[in-house]
């Protein structure tokens, strides 16, 4: 037992791992060449083991294409990391004032790292545009899709029935809650090319019966998942929708499919919903107004310099309605969620931003007080150290 | 002797300080250095001409100067005068750089030994450049060299065309003889001109010629207004710094508005056509009118503008690179005879240099108004890398004495401020920042102290290969000597780790309060970690007695490679792309580099037999 | 705290269950999703919107359309989807012109009037009440149908073709004193229209 313990604390694990990291990290920022920022953060930094592919656009792919290095993934080593700062503070670290900067490094990194774990497993990021003088009341997610189906009977309200895209999965069903439908997965692809039938493409045979599959002749051509940093994969899926009483249909629902088509609707005796399938949106008990949009840019140039929007928000409950100017390096935090000026379109008339929310948001600026008072110390004392010695010299 | 040799290395060191400021040589009449100072608004800031044609002869040549067919050299704003004044004269002029003409593919183009052609030459190939512009990748990271320089040609055609238009219109020689009496018959068409296009609109009777002209004018303004490059015309006082300003196409269009014609534009017509007609008196006096006419409307920028001539002119990087050198190879000197009196010189000589370099990035925060801030692009990393390198050498040669800190850190500034120059071809370096990266605060924080860690390994790196030098080959390398320098390898990776952690903890809480991520896992961000992640294998290493002196060294180099492959080799990748900037010249020199160390660290572990210093032999002994 | 670190991985593992919940009644808006930019400092910011794969297929595959730009209106560059797009700034206000195209019928005559009333704060209206505020009216030789829609502080003047298979949407839609007051320049402009036509 405490030959294992002193394994675990030795120094030479430490070093050992952290050479293992900077392995890890050098062939994850080659990784993001092929599958952008966002999987490769799955499978290299989110994982246990991450295995690294020979590329196919370097020099002697034709020899090496086989090549595969296997390596221990992001949360295997901040694990190891952890369990040997811990051991070796058990084991070797006698509290003392002279450690007392190492010790709050250490303290602060330990917390650095959780604060990381804590954003990946709970931190939500989505992005909700608004046009100037209008005002959003969702913010929808980046690359999430969901299947809903919206009743727009009631007078006042809107009820909407969502199912995660993780569910259609071809030959399963789901009960839509609180309705008396239930959705049966024909296929389901992640991308796709949707268009009007022409010849010379392969497409999928389209067992729709129902909505814009039919009225428009659209039919679909899977393709492969993209993870390039501006591109939205076509998530599209045949569904059938069915009733108590039987079938209702099949449609053909597709996040390309939106509000510039005529709505697909499902009819069961007196109700109907519209089915549609989109990017996961997040409602929010109140709706961001915008004032205006500013894009300042340099004089004579496009480059922009500065983007600031004037917001209004207005909450059910009207003692949380907040005005509020968020622009770059400045954001709005309001009810858990914060916003960043991230983005515009349509010439300066719509403002983008970034909604995060983080619950752990405050960590890492705690660790980074631990680990700078710590640094502080320890060089400090050292640097004194070093002056008198060198004064006694 | 020993005092002449100090005295000379002195003196050697002034003149080259002088060399910068000494005014420059006009054999004309025309007051050059005055038209060299004329304000104009381009890529967001106000600057002098002088900045202009120097950072358009940068991209077009790679080179400041320009040798005529006569053999004479001319410097960039005479060169500039030419080009936007005599433009007939200036197409003979070799300046755009072609590195492998016969590349390009392009049937009679290449000149055997030429790397330089001018606008003439080109001319008559003009369809196949643009058919082939049309062809290649758009993505500029995925380029091949061809493709690349067939793009560099395009571009470099199209800034020599839309400067050379930027002070009066489009057109023959003849037409730039009579410019003030072409805007005044202009302005004088523009309200019968209306008159007549109502008319004809309405379709009654109309004048077909007086219109036709006057359609003529306005076309010809509306194509000037989208070719020219420089802004020349400032609005109507009292000004706005964030104000557009106008170029001569949008001013003369502006005219038909109602609005008088600005008389920078007619200024500038009067200085093209006493240029033109080599009377320097009448050039002169316009160009005095056009600075009083600034210095009334700008009294707050016209000293900026004036500094940034002087600047441009002092070049203070490139005589800190020069002196450098000098103090190098003072060094080495040192080493060998005279060792007290050269150190001594190469001391003072270091601090003289480093005083250049600081007033040098001093001026440049003068010149944008970003007090504090020291990198804004990659260029200024470049320069600051060098900078704090040599500010870590003069401290460490006051502690230590004995001539390597200097050594080093004059290596470290010489390199980096050549990489510097070889990052400002491609145009003007004190460009405006994009919106997101545009804080003063965090460029001022962040930016520099992960700028300075860079330049902390850098340094550790530089000192772990003389160790390997000296160890190798110099028999008077002793055991103290050794235990100097690893002290030194040591103290500055200590400093590099801190500053490097710093830095990137900086950079985490700008991306926090800029789009809610502390850790994005960008390649960028990635890079700083893996040099945090290398100081902390070094310390960690050596204060667990795993490494000894060897172990230290090579751990050091391994850092410097890892810094390279943090500030150049993420820049080459294009995420998500596919591109991994294998066409870039910058891939070659960074796997150069890389190699380069390696090899040093392969020296290192060549057994102690083989070390012919004292340290060397003295681990031999002990070893066997 | 290992022990509270797994409870925490299980609860993110627990997010995809089906759901339902009530929002504030929403209008079908004639807006795309737009895509925030990559926000590194290489890129640019985009200031276009980007159009999702299949639109783009379905709006290139559609014929060329050609027209004379009205005295005081400005051509701006036709982008994604749209065929043209033009823009009449006036004391008064500004509006947009725009032409697009899609395959079929889109809804139907009703469906896209009513979309356009509802751009416009107007009600949504019966079949029995088009004749109101539309009128048949030739556009490149063939049959389309005229709406004048008059809402309080925006209105649309347009034109709906059907045309072998698909519709085109020419529409002005602002401020509306800008708008009826280029009312002539609308028609002027809808009279210049020619699109290329395979079938005759």
């Amino acid at each position: 037992m405490k030959a294992l313990l002193q394994f675990f604390a030795s120094l030479r694990l430490t070093v050992v791992l952290l050479a293992l990291s900077m392995v890890l990290i050098f062939f994850g920022t080659l990784a993001q060449v092929e599958t952008g920022i966002w999987k490769t953060q799955k499978d290299y930094f989110e994982s246990v083991l991450a295995i690294w592919a020979y590329p196919e656009a370097w020099i002697a792919y034709d020899q090496l294409y086989w090549l595969r290095i296997p390596m221990p993934g992001g949360y295997l080593l901040g694990g190891m990391l952890l369990i040997n700062l811990l051991a070796a503070h058990i084991t070797r670290f006698k509290f003392s004032a002279k450690k007392a900067g190492i010790f709050l490094i250490h303290i602060g990194l330990i917390l650095l790292l959780i604060s990381e774990l804590l954003t990946d497993l709970l931190s939500e990021e989505s992005q909700m545009s608004v046009d100037e003088g209008a005002s959003s009341h969702y913010s929808q997610e980046y690359r999430d899709n969901e299947l809903v189906l919206i009743d727009r009977m009631h007078a006042d309200f809107d009820t909407v029935h969502s199912i995660p895209i993780a569910l259609l999965k071809p030959g399963k069903t789901v009960a839509v809650p609180e309705s008396p439908l239930t959705i049966r997965t024909v296929s389901y692809y992640p991308n796709a090319q949707i268009g009007r039938s022409q010849e010379g493409a392969a497409p999928v045979e389209s067992p729709a019966n129902q909505g814009v599959a039919v009225k428009m002749n659209v039919v679909v051509t899977p393709t492969a998942v993209t993870y390039a940093e501006n591109q939205i994969n076509t998530a599209t899926a045949y569904v059938e929708v069915l009733s108590p009483e039987g079938s209702l249909g099949i449609w053909l629902v597709s996040n390309v499919i939106d509000d510039r088509f005529p709505p697909q609707m499902v009819t069961l005796g007196e109700q109907s919903w519209e089915i549609v399938l989109r990017l996961k949106r997040h409602y929010y008990p109140f709706a961001v107004e915008l004032v205006d949009f500013s894009h300042e840019k340099y004089p004579g140039t496009e480059i922009p310099f500065n983007y600031s929007s004037e917001v209004m928000v207005r909450h059910s409950d009207t003692t949380k309605n907040q005005k509020a100017l968020i622009y770059m390096n400045h954001p709005l935090r309001y009810e858990g969620l914060t916003f960043y000026q991230a983005s515009f379109a349509n010439d300066d008339r719509t403002s983008i931003f970034q909604v995060v929310r983080n619950p752990g948001w405050i960590l890492p600026y705690v660790s980074v007080l631990l680990m700078g008072v710590g640094m502080l110390v320890q060089f400090g004392m050292h640097f004194f150290k070093f002056l008198k010695k060198r004064a006694t010299a | 002797m020993k005092k002449f040799a100090f005295t000379l290395i002195l003196i050697i060191a002034a003149l080259i300080v002088a060399s910068g400021f000494k005014p420059a040589t006009n054999t004309s009449d025309f007051d050059v250095a005055s038209f060299s100072e004329l304000p104009v608004q381009v890529g967001g800031r106000i600057k002098p001409l002088d900045s202009v044609a120097r950072n358009t002869l940068l991209v077009l040549a790679a080179r400041q100067k320009v040798v005529t067919p006569e053999g004479v050299t001319l410097s960039p704003i005479e060169w500039f005068m030419d080009l936007t004044m005599r433009p007939e004269v200036a197409d003979t002029y070799r300046v755009f750089k072609i590195e492998f003409p016969d590349d390009l593919g392009i049937a009679g183009l290449a000149q055997k030994g030429q790397r330089h052609y001018a606008f003439n030459d080109l001319l008559p190939h003009f369809d196949e450049i643009l058919r082939l512009y049309k062809e290649i990748n758009p993505e500029p990271k995925k380029r091949s060299p061809y493709e690349q320089q067939i793009a560099d040609l395009n571009d470099g055609l199209t800034l020599y065309h839309r400067v050379m238009h930027s002070l009066h219109p489009v057109g023959t020689p003849e037409r730039l003889d009579r410019l003030v009496d072409e805007y005044q018959s202009y302005i004088s068409s523009i309200a019968p001109g209306l008159v007549a296009l109502r008319q004809q609109q309405a379709g009654e009777d109309y004048d077909a010629e007086l219109l036709s002209r006057f359609i003529q004018f306005g076309d010809d303004y509306l194509k000037l207004s989208k070719t020219a490059y420089l802004r020349v015309v400032p609005p109507i006082a009292p000004v706005d710094p964030l104000d557009d300003w106008k170029n001569i196409g949008l001013e003369l269009l502006d005219v038909m508005r109602g609005d008088d014609l600005s008389p920078y534009v007619t200024s500038y017509a009067s200085l093209t056509m006493a240029y033109r007609l080599d009377q320097a008196d009448m050039f002169n006096k316009t160009v005095e009118e056009l600075r009083q006419r600034f210095i009334g409307e700008f009294p707050n920028d016209i000293d900026r503008v004036h500094f940034e001539r002087v600047f441009n002119q002092a070049q203070p990087f490139y005589l800190s690179m020069q002196l450098y050198l000098l103090i190098f190879l003072t060094v080495c000197i040192s080493w060998l005879r005279w060792s007290a009196p050269l150190a001594k010189a190469a001391f003072w000589v270091l601090l003289l240099a480093f005083t250049v370099h600081t007033l040098g990035l001093v001026a440049r925060m003068y010149i944008q108004e970003r007090y504090g801030v020291f990198v804004t692009n990659l260029y200024s990393s470049a320069v600051f890398v060098g900078w704090g390198a040599v500010l870590l050498g003069v401290i460490l040669e006051k502690f230590y004495k004995n001539g390597v800190g200097a050594a080093m850190a004059s290596l470290v500034g010489f390199c980096t401020l050549i990489i510097a120059h070889h990052l400002s071809m491609s145009g003007d370096t004190l460009e405006m920042m994009r919106a997101v990266l545009d804080s003063n605060f965090w460029l001022a924080t962040h930016v520099t102290v992960i700028t300075f860690g860079y330049s902390a390994m850098f340094f550790a790196g530089a000192l772990a290969l003389i160790f390997t030098v000296l160890g190798l080959f110099s028999k008077h390398f002793s055991k103290e000597s050794a235990k100097s320098i690893v002290s030194m390898v040591y103290g500055i990776t200590c400093f590099a780790t801190l500053f490097s952690l710093v830095g990137t903890i900086l950079g985490g809480i700008w991306a926090d309060q800029s789009w809610g991520r502390f850790w994005g896992w960008d390649p960028k961000e990635n890079g700083a970690l893996m040099i945090v992640i290398m100081g902390a294998i070094v310390l960690h290493a050596r204060w667990g007695g795993i490494v000894k002196e060897r172990g230290l060294m090579a751990l050091a180099i391994c850092g410097s490679i890892v810094t390279v492959w943090s500030w150049f080799g993420t820049n080459l990748l294009g995420v998500g792309l596919h591109a991994y900037g294998f066409t870039s010249s910058g891939f070659w020199w960074t796997i150069g580099f890389a190699a380069s160390q390696i090899f040093f660290i392969c020296l290192l572990y060549l057994p102690w037999r083989y070390w012919r210093s004292a340290f060397g032999k003295d681990k031999n002994r002990r070893e066997c | 705290m290992l022990a509270g670190i797994a409870l925490l991985c299980l609860s993110a593992c627990d997010q995809a269950q089906p759901v339902s919940y009530q929002i504030p009644k929403e209008q079908r808006a004639d807006t795309i999703p737009t895509m925030a930019a990559v926000t590194t400092p290489e890129t640019s910011a985009p200031s276009k919107m980007n159009v999702l794969p299949g639109m783009q297929q379905a709006a290139n595959a559609a014929g060329e359309v050609d027209f004379i730009t009205p005295e005081g209106w400005q051509k701006i560059a036709a982008s994604g989807i749209r065929k043209a797009t033009l823009k009449v700034t006036a004391d008064t206000g500004s509006a947009e012109i725009t032409i697009l195209t899609f395959p079929g019928d889109v809804g139907g005559r009703l469906a896209n009037i009513n979309r356009w009333r509802g751009q416009v704060g107007l009600e949504a209206a019966t079949a029995e009440d088009l004749p109101a505020y539309t009128i048949d009216y030739n556009i490149s030789g063939h049959r389309g149908l005229y709406v004048r829609l008059e809402g309080e502080t925006q209105s649309i003047l347009g034109a709906l073709l059907p045309f072998h298979g698909s519709t085109w949407f020419v529409k002005m839609l602002g401020d509306t004193a800008t708008v009826l007051a280029n009312e002539a320049s609308m028609k002027q402009f809808l009279d210049s229209i020619v699109l290329e036509d395979h079938a005759h």
